[in-house]
């Protein structure tokens, strides 16, 4: 039975994986939330359901996917994104009263003239406010952020950042709640029920006082007024809602609201969707959920004749988002990295436990495995389009480098290595992911999938390995200057380890490079360009080289091939990260100032550490020989 | 001493030492881009043997580096060396030698492209045809005349801008003429008389107004008045008035203030006309990088650059460049040549043309003017700057522009051109799509999509630029990057077998046990 525990635990951990897999159904009487979020939208450029672009906007505002409606209570109630976006469309009334906003910076909260404090009594718990609350100092914020956007990036404070992220949340929620009406409409229904009936005597007043002739100022005036709401709704940009509408033309396009109801004053039909949204927006005001649901069954039948691959894709996108596989394999790499953890502290007592994390560590790479792959399916790309996704794959690469050294060296080495590269790049993914869309469209010269799927995905696994290598290092300096752990046998296996990974990151590392040349030369022309993105890759194959050679020359001896692998930490952080702050070269995402802080600070612990390595080995306290 | 200098280049202590080197170089040639810019950077720290430290730098770059040519010709040298040296036939070596073998044909294949690839661009309309390409920098100087009695075709006599440069004759047997450089420039400003009086006019009021708006205390208030009401008159106000011990808060009371001070008003003044004076003029030679192209903005910045140089404005004798053609009111503002990546140098020559050993005049000529004409004994030929052309033995037509966004974005999705190919020598007439990726590799060289556009010219037809590349040694890096891949995981792969086929007990239980 003892022997059965890890393989037990395992089990339990893929059932609870598995189990999640079932989105929740709407229930009969209330609305139909889940099927709402399933409705395909085009935004950023590709359809997506409704249900991601509310996950999308809601990490923007407030860094998580849901809403919590009162946060300054002990039980508060939860609305899901979809909910919370239902209520943005039909209600802005309610949904102005959320606090979405979520305002940390303290002179921002002064700005705004918002309570600092957590405080039930006036039902603020000091970091979430609503957009009644924030449209307050609407003016002072705008003032402030021109004056933000006039300083240059890499020169903006807190402060300025927190005023920028502000302002592009405002921008946000403004495009969501001006996507299916305006955003001041009272009883859309009826008020574009009745501009389809002014239209035609608009129409004829229009071309009357073009011609110069007499015509009925105040119908004119109506008109004018109305399309002018309309077209503050486009102004701003909102999410493409209206299915295409043109077959007999050329281009036949997603359109947004404001588009179609231009083209209705124009004298053309209402489109479905148009006239759909219209009716939900009534049967949400009405509290009734059964018209809501008769509605929107209705208007997916419809769009099911022509967009039943826009649905279908809408519904896979919206089961992912609900299945969340990176977030669950973050959960069981910490699970199994704590194991490991206990089995090194006492080998001997918890040796189940190496076996455990093993097992729990093959189940995370299998639901992380499997989320890269529906992912892939989803975007119908490689792996790698952005760098959220290379975060992802990098940890994907190292987990699975991890798992095979633990096969070949079976000492809880292999399993440290996967947790904790599996939980760091998770991390850094998720912050990444705070952005926005992590599925965006791929520029013209990106949009090659064979290209993706060969340079981008070779060289990333190239980062993957020298990051392996790296943290292997890091294991090694940590347990021989601070423990005795560090035998000579564990200290001999780990620079085995070492030089194997090294040899697998060259190789990658080379081939994604020079692969990215021949990519270079097939689409500029040119096989090297000198690129920062491009150096950042060859110092990574040039550091490898240094290590394989200083090895073979016997130049440098364990400590010092160690504090090579260390440097390689540094220079792929650079290469991944760093390349793409100094806002040159054909790769650059822009600075990002908190990347910054969190590179120079790993670049630091990287050379603390080398120094240890320095330390002559009396001041370790491992025994080397 | 030859033996150790053979150790010396053909020791593993040497590779190493050149690797980290080379990854310092490349770090230190990435982050001087941020300042340098790409293309002088990599003139400076790549295409060089050494780099030294300028006064200009920034902090960081250090007194003396080896340059890219230094530590890549250092590594073929060292390794070529040391395979002569260490060569041994085995199955253990073969992979390392496959890979090194790979190293050294990427080393000279850059090495090639360096020396001998050339960039070029075609740019047309749709429905237009090329045969050939302009350079993007180079230019020549090209005399036009059709021959009487021929078939109406032109001919057309190049000489190259190396030939300019040196200032020689320019003579040609098909001219009756000979052209003498009398001066050559590879950068140089055009700008029309005319252009020039209006801008010198236009600044000389707008001083005069200037002096009349501060000529006295009376006048300070008023303007103070206006001063508040734009940003950046109450910034110069407030400066000033700070300098006077005022305080800029209310700068109209300040104002009133100095005003009635007879001590203060005189220098006051003086110093508030100095600023706006100074203001005035930066952004007159501000105007051409807002309407680069444009004739007025020139000739603004010109009129102000000669001001702030305290050289007086000839309006009514402006120097003539030249007694015929365009020259002849036309001025010419050498300026320092450009090796920036979005810069572009723009030639000119003042030439003399020679019949018979007597003058016929002299021209100005530069890529600013469009072809001029002359006549000389009945003939009428055209002469002018051009970018140097390569013709090419085919031609390229362009039938269709293809440019996508996502729907609702701005982001591009697909440039695509539709080309015909003629060539008359192999009769071959088809079409092809370049797009992004995909482009066209024909006759030695590769046509790629580069710019796409629409304008207003070409009447709302859309236009194409295709980025033209020479490189014969474009093959190389593909050859390169898999004799690499294939010696690596050849020696990686032997090594691996061998390492696990032999037995090997499990460490951490052996440590385990050992405690336990």
């Amino acid at each position: 039975m003892k022997k059965r525990i890890p393989l037990l635990v395992a089990l339990l951990l893929a059932l609870w994986v598995v189990g999640s897999w079932r989105a929740p159904s709407d229930k009969p009487g209330s609305f139909p939330v889940a099927e709402f979020g399933r409705l395909p939208v085009v935004s950023n450029g590709r359809t997506q359901p409704l249900d991601s672009l509310a996950r999308n906007v809601l990490l923007q505002l407030r860094e998580k996917q849901s809403v919590n409606t009162a946060p300054w209570e002990k039980n508060p109630p939860i609305l899901s994104a979809s909910a919370w976006l239902l209520e943005m469309f039909f209600n802005p009334a309610l949904a102005d009263t959320r606090p979405v906003f979520r305002i940390d910076h303290p002179d921002l909260k002064g700005l705004m003239a918002l309570p600092l404090e957590a405080d039930p009594e006036k039902r603020t718990d000091g970091k979430h406010f609503s957009w009644l609350q924030v449209r307050e100092k609407m003016a002072d914020l705008q003032a402030e952020a021109r004056r933000a956007q006039a300083v240059e990036q890499s020169a903006r404070n807190q402060f300025d950042r927190a005023v920028l992220m502000l302002w592009n949340a405002v921008g946000l929620y403004m495009r969501l709640e001006n996507t299916v009406q305006p955003q001041n409409a009272v009883h859309w229904e009826k008020e574009l029920q009745a501009l389809v009936a002014l239209a035609p005597a608009g129409r004829d007043a229009a071309k009357a006082q073009q011609a110069g002739q007499p015509y009925d100022t105040a119908v004119l005036e109506r008109l004018i007024n109305e399309l002018q709401r309309v077209s503050a709704m486009n102004e701003i940009d909102p999410p493409l809602v209206i299915a295409p509408y043109h077959p007999d033309r050329e281009v036949n396009l997603w359109a947004r609201t404001g588009e179609a109801v231009f083209d209705v004053v124009r004298g053309e039909p209402v489109p479905t969707s148009l006239r759909a949204y219209a009716a939900l927006g009534t049967a949400f005001r009405n509290n009734d959920p059964t018209a809501f649901t008769g509605v929107l069954a209705g208007y997916r039948e419809e769009l099911a004749r022509q967009f039943s691959k826009e649905q279908a894709k809408g519904a896979r996108e919206q089961q992912f988002n609900h299945w969340a596989p990176f977030y669950k394999s973050l959960v069981l790499y910490v699970v199994a990295g704590l194991c490991v953890l206990l089995y090194m502290v006492a080998p001997g007592t918890f040796g189940a436990l190496r076996t455990t994390g093993q097992y729990v560590t093959v189940v995370a790479l299998c639901v992380h495995t499997a989320g890269l792959i529906y992912r892939m399916a989803l975007e119908g790309r490689p792996p790698v389009t952005n760098l959220y996704s290379s975060a992802i794959f990098i940890g994907w690469g190292a987990c699975g480098l991890g798992l095979l050294l633990e096969r070949i060296w079976r000492n809880g080495i292999g399993i440290s290595v996967s947790a904790v590269t599996g939980f760091l790049t998770l991390i850094i993914a998720h912050h990444l992911s705070l952005s926005g869309d992590t599925m965006e469209m791929m520029r013209a010269v990106l949009d090659t999938n064979f290209w993706l799927a060969t340079h981008v995905v070779v060289v990333t696994l190239g980062y993957s390995a020298t990051f392996v290598a790296g943290l292997l290092a890091i294991l090694y300096v940590v347990r021989g200057v601070f423990t005795p752990s560090l035998t000579p046998d564990l200290a001999k296996s780990l620079s085995k380890m070492v030089y194997g990974i090294v040899c697998f990151a060259a190789l990658f590392s080379f081939v994604g490079t020079v692969l990215g040349g021949i990519w270079a030369d097939q689409s500029w022309g040119r096989f090297w360009g000198w690129d920062a993105k491009e150096n950042g890759a060859l110092m990574i194959v040039l550091w490898n080289a240094v290590f394989l050679h200083a090895r073979w020359g016997g130049l440098f001896k364990d400590r010092g091939l160690m504090a090579l692998a260390l440097g390689g930490n540094i220079i792929t952080a650079w290469s991944w990260f760093g390349v793409n702050m100094l806002g040159i070269g054909l790769h650059s995402y822009g600075f990002t100032s908190s990347a910054f802080t969190w590179l120079m600070l790993f670049a630091v612990s990287q050379l603390v550490l080398i120094g240890f390595m320095a330390l002559p080995p009396r001041f370790w306290r491992s025994r080397l020989a | 001493m030859t033996n150790r200098l053979w150790k010396f280049f053909t020791s593993l202590r040497l590779t190493v030492v050149l690797l980290v080197l080379c990854t310092v170089l490349v770090f230190l040639g990435t982050i001087a881009q941020v300042h340098e810019g790409l293309w002088q950077a990599q003139e400076r720290w790549f295409k060089s043997f050494l780099v030294f430290r300028r006064a200009d730098d920034v902090w960081w770059v250090p007194p003396a580096f080896l340059g890219g040519y230094t530590l890549g010709f250092g590594l073929l040298i060292n390794l070529i060396a040391a395979h002569l040296k260490r060569f041994q036939l085995s199955w253990k070596k073969v992979g390392i030698h496959i890979t090194h073998f790979g190293v050294i044909l990427l080393l000279a294949g850059q090495l090639i492209t360096d020396l001998s690839s050339r960039e070029s661009f075609m740019s047309f309309a749709e429905g237009e045809t090329r045969s050939f390409s302009e350079a993007h920098r180079e230019v020549e100087l090209v005399v036009n005349t059709t021959p009487p009695g021929d078939s109406g075709k032109d001919r057309v006599i190049a000489f190259t801008q190396a030939a300019l440069a040196k200032k020689q004759p320019l003579r040609n047997a098909e001219l009756p003429f000979e052209i003498r450089i009398n001066e050559y420039g590879e950068n140089g400003e055009v700008l029309t008389h005319d252009g020039i009086r209006e801008a010198g006019t236009r600044l000389t009021t707008a001083l005069a107004t200037l002096e009349a708006n501060y000529s006295s205390a009376e006048g300070l208030v008023a303007q103070a008045v206006k001063g508040a009401e734009s940003q950046g008159r109450l910034v110069i106000w407030q400066e000033v008035l700070k300098a006077y011990g005022e305080n800029g808060k209310d700068i109209v009371a300040a104002a009133k203030r100095v005003a009635a001070d007879p001590k203060r008003e005189g220098p006051f003044r003086e110093d508030l006309k100095r600023r706006f004076r100074a203001q005035m003029l930066e952004a007159f030679q501000k105007m051409p990088r807002m309407q680069s192209a444009n004739e007025q903005g020139r000739g603004m910045s010109y009129v102000a650059r000669e001001t702030v140089a305290g050289r007086p404005l000839k309006l009514d004798a402006l120097e003539t460049s030249a007694n015929q053609g365009a020259g002849l009111k036309m001025l010419l503002v050498p300026k320092p040549a450009v090796r920036g990546m979005d810069e572009q140098n723009m030639p000119y020559a003042k030439v003399e043309l020679f019949h018979k050993g007597t003058s016929l005049g002299t021209w100005l000529l530069s890529g600013w003017l469009n072809p001029q004409e002359f006549t000389v004994d009945g003939r009428v030929y055209r002469f002018a700057i051009r970018n140097e052309r390569y013709f090419q033995p085919f031609s390229l037509s362009l039938v269709k522009t293809t440019h996508e966004v996502y729907t609702g974005t701005e982001i591009p999705k697909n440039f695509q051109s539709r080309v015909r190919l003629e060539n008359p020598e192999t009769q071959e007439k088809r079409e092809i799509d370049i797009s992004m990726n995909n482009p066209l590799r024909y006759g030695g060289l590769t046509f790629y999509q580069s710019q796409m556009g629409r304008t207003e010219m070409t009447g709302g037809k859309g236009t194409s630029v295709l980025q033209v590349v020479r490189n014969p040694g474009w093959l190389t890096p593909y050859l390169g990057c898999v004799l690499v891949s294939v010696g690596m995981l050849w020696q990686f792969l032997y090594h691996l077998v061998g390492f696990l086929s032999k037995p090997r007990i499990a460490s951490g239980s052996q440590t385990a046990a050992a405690r336990s």
